[in-house]
């Protein structure tokens, strides 16, 4: 990593755990803040694809693919702004599948990391059993109001937490001359 | 590049088209399908689509109705979109000759080439979702474009298996 | 490439170029040690990891995809794996961003493989093992950048391997799938390739990823339609680039012996190679997925002794013992010598093109042109 990439992990977790503490603090209203931040992921995604059609993919062999896909994913992030009522079920929903897969993944990654006696192996494996986790207790805790608040909040502080400390480790700087 | 070679290059990029074109239709009707069940659940009152007299006598037939409408035309769209777009992507791909499939093909054009204008006319009256609007539009001229465009390069693609088979002949 | 070509068959066209069996032997190790000498192994041997010439799958699933990233990533392919064949390509109507991935596209007889051959003059067998890697995977790699890139690397369902015989010509689709364990069906022509994914920088889309072990494979003749081709295709030969990748290598190493005065691009020592040519293109033809003892037993004949199997490990214990001002001694050493210089040097000439996608660099030697 360079001074550059630490500095900004660094900056963004800290902001991760600040406002990851206050989603669990004040779980009220987190539904909305979810779907907030879903629009406009989505959106940004959504733009970008579109400038890669045109810069990039325009040119490549069924590009048009990509254009179409560009579309669906702006429309979804402008969309998913104006939903008013979703009911919290769904969101846990969401937030359930999301840590779960990606649960399953790093879990996943962490056999192959062992395998191949890489030293972060447990690293990544306790990576993947927080967030799944994470995601029991959203079908678990699904009745409670305040679980979409404290789940979401939760995941972030821990993946702001992550960050931070990726941020902290040593990587080697590579020097061409 | 000769002739032959050249025409051979061009039967292909149809034939990659055709296959992207079918697959954006059945990406297309997918997203539209699922647009209209995250409007039902998060955006609005299940009874905006039922489009008849509500009172207290009628209100749970009302919603049955409403709701197996809503299914089943969820269904036809996306089985619509469906058969159109693997159609398209069967000629692209494995060379199928069946060509029943261009008539709705050309039906669906019409009918959301039609709807856009429509919904040009009510861009105006909508300035506050202009942002949303705005995007279903453009899908929706995509949508037409995609269409058209399987009509154009089917044809095509006939036309230029025969000049290549005479090629072949010679 | 692999083992069977980078080991085995370079060594025996060392030989052929002259060298003896021991020095066959050092650059064959050294060629096939390209394609392990990753940051992972030289940890364990307490080595400089910028001299990294491979990433193992495990390093690439870790590594970041953002531009640093991204660059690190470059350096190592396309310096040792895909090395460009022209840096300074044209094509009309595209962006600069699209360029760059463009002019990454690897070739055989580009400037950047004279550069490779001249740079390992009067330097350590080591430095020739490296060359020869590197000019090998030039014929094998054709038509693919070792950079991340969807728009550049990518394929389809339109692939089909080719059969022609003397009388009978046939193609038959090629089906992939995405299994790392399961061996390559070499009789039903189904082969493992990486997964599709639509993003640009996914790893998914370095290199031949997307085609699978098809360009390793010296028998395998197929037709593909590659992503940057406006819908052209390519037909590759792998047979006869293997062929010629052989004789190549042998005129190259007759130029780093002493024996030829220059090193001309799209130059072959067919002559030197013809009495064995019926052998090599049988090797080349046979329909197997590893060629390790066919190449192995036509070198032993060719020496008359019998050539080692390629081993890891065999000199790690030197490296790691020897007194830190000594290191650059052994043989390793020597190696990570020439694994910088040539990293250095690709990376150079990348950014002299006003391309980063390998990152930045300072040139701190020039090479004589060419007049």
């Amino acid at each position: 990593m360079t001074k550059f990439q630490r500095i900004q992990s660094f900056i963004f977790g800290i902001i991760g755990i600040i406002f990851g503490f206050t989603l669990v603090a004040f779980p009220e209203g987190t539904s909305e803040v979810v779907l907030i931040i879903l629009s406009f992921v989505l959106t940004f995604s959504g733009i970008s694809t579109l400038v890669y059609y045109f810069s990039m993919a325009q040119f490549m062999v069924n590009g048009r693919y990509i254009l179409i896909k560009g579309l669906i994913i702006l429309d979804f992030g402008l969309f998913s702004g104006t939903l008013i009522n979703v009911p919290n079920i769904y969101i846990l929903l969401y937030l359930a599948i999301l840590h779960a897969f990606s649960g399953l993944v790093e879990v996943l990654r962490s056999m192959e990391s062992k395998k191949y006696s890489a030293k972060n192996w447990k690293l990544k494996l306790s990576h993947g059993i927080v967030d799944i986790i994470i995601a029991v207790c959203c079908i678990v805790f699904f009745k409670h109001e305040e679980t979409v608040g404290i789940v979401y909040g939760i995941g972030l502080m821990y993946s702001a937490f992550m960050r931070i400390i990726t941020a902290f480790r040593k990587t080697t700087s590579v020097y061409i001359q | 590049m000769g002739f032959y070679m050249e025409t051979k290059q061009k039967l292909r990029k149809l034939k990659h088209t055709l296959y992207n074109d079918g697959l954006g239709v059945i990406m297309l009707g997918g997203w539209s399908v699922l647009k209209l069940v995250m409007s039902v659940i998060g955006g609005g009152n299940i009874f905006d689509y039922a489009n008849a007299e509500i009172d207290e006598d009628n209100l749970m037939l009302v919603k049955i109705f409403t709701y197996i409408f809503l299914v089943l035309g969820i269904i036809i769209i996306f089985f619509v979109h469906y058969y159109i777009g693997s159609r398209a992507m069967r000629v692209g791909k494995k060379d199928s000759k069946k060509r029943f499939f261009l008539i709705p093909t050309g039906f669906i054009c019409i009918i959301t080439l039609l709807s856009s204008m429509l919904s040009i006319a009510a861009l105006k009256d909508n300035i506050d979702d202009l942002d949303t609007l705005s995007i279903s539009l453009i899908l929706d001229i995509m949508l037409s474009f995609l269409l058209l465009d399987i009509i154009v390069s089917t044809i095509r693609v006939g036309r230029l298996q025969k000049q290549i088979i005479a090629k072949e002949g010679e | 490439m692999q083992e069977d070509f980078h080991y085995y068959a370079t060594y025996c066209a060392a030989f052929l170029a002259g060298y003896s069996h021991e020095e066959s032997l050092d650059i064959a190790y050294s060629a096939q040690f390209v394609d392990l000498c990753s940051r992972t192994f030289l940890s364990t041997i307490g080595a400089p990891l910028d001299a990294a010439t491979t990433q193992l799958q495990l390093e690439l699933m870790d590594a970041r995809t953002d531009i640093i990233g991204l660059q690190d990533i470059t350096r190592i392919w396309a310096s040792f794996h895909f090395l460009p064949k022209d840096l300074y390509a044209i094509k009309q109507r595209r962006t600069r961003r699209y360029l760059n991935k463009y002019r990454l596209i690897c070739g055989p007889n580009g400037e950047l493989v004279r550069k490779t051959i001249e740079l390992a003059k009067d330097k350590h067998l080591q430095s020739v093992g490296i060359a020869m890697h590197v000019l090998a995977d030039t014929w094998a790699h054709s038509y693919f950048a070792g950079t991340p890139s969807l728009v550049i690397n990518n394929t389809d369902y339109d692939f089909y391997e080719i059969f022609e015989s003397e009388d009978d010509y046939s193609e038959r689709i090629i089906k992939f799938r995405h299994s790392a364990s399961a061996p390559d069906d070499l009789d039903n022509s189904i082969y493992t390739n990486s997964l599709s994914q639509s993003t640009e920088n996914s790893i998914m889309n370095l290199g031949h990823g997307r085609a699978g072990h098809l360009p390793d494979y010296s028998f395998a003749r197929y037709k593909y339609v590659p992503a940057w081709g406006e819908y052209k295709v390519i037909e590759k030969d792998n047979p006869s680039d293997y062929f010629k990748a052989f004789c190549q290598m042998v005129y190259a190493m007759r130029f780093l012996r002493g024996e030829a005065a220059e090193f001309v691009l799209d130059t072959y020592a067919f002559e030197e190679v013809q009495q064995h040519e019926d052998i090599i293109k049988e090797i080349i033809h046979k329909r197997q997925l590893n060629a390790s003892e066919d190449w192995k037993k036509f070198g032993e004949s060719l020496s008359g002794t019998e050539i080692d199997d390629f081993d890891l490990g065999r000199y790690s214990e030197e490296y790691k013992n020897a007194s830190q001002d000594m290191k650059d001694n052994t043989f390793l050493g020597k190696f990570i010598q020439g694994a910088i210089v040539h990293k250095g040097m690709v990376t150079n000439e990348i950014y002299k093109s006003k391309n980063i996608l390998a990152g930045f660099s300072k040139e701190i030697f020039t090479f004589k042109e060419q007049e």
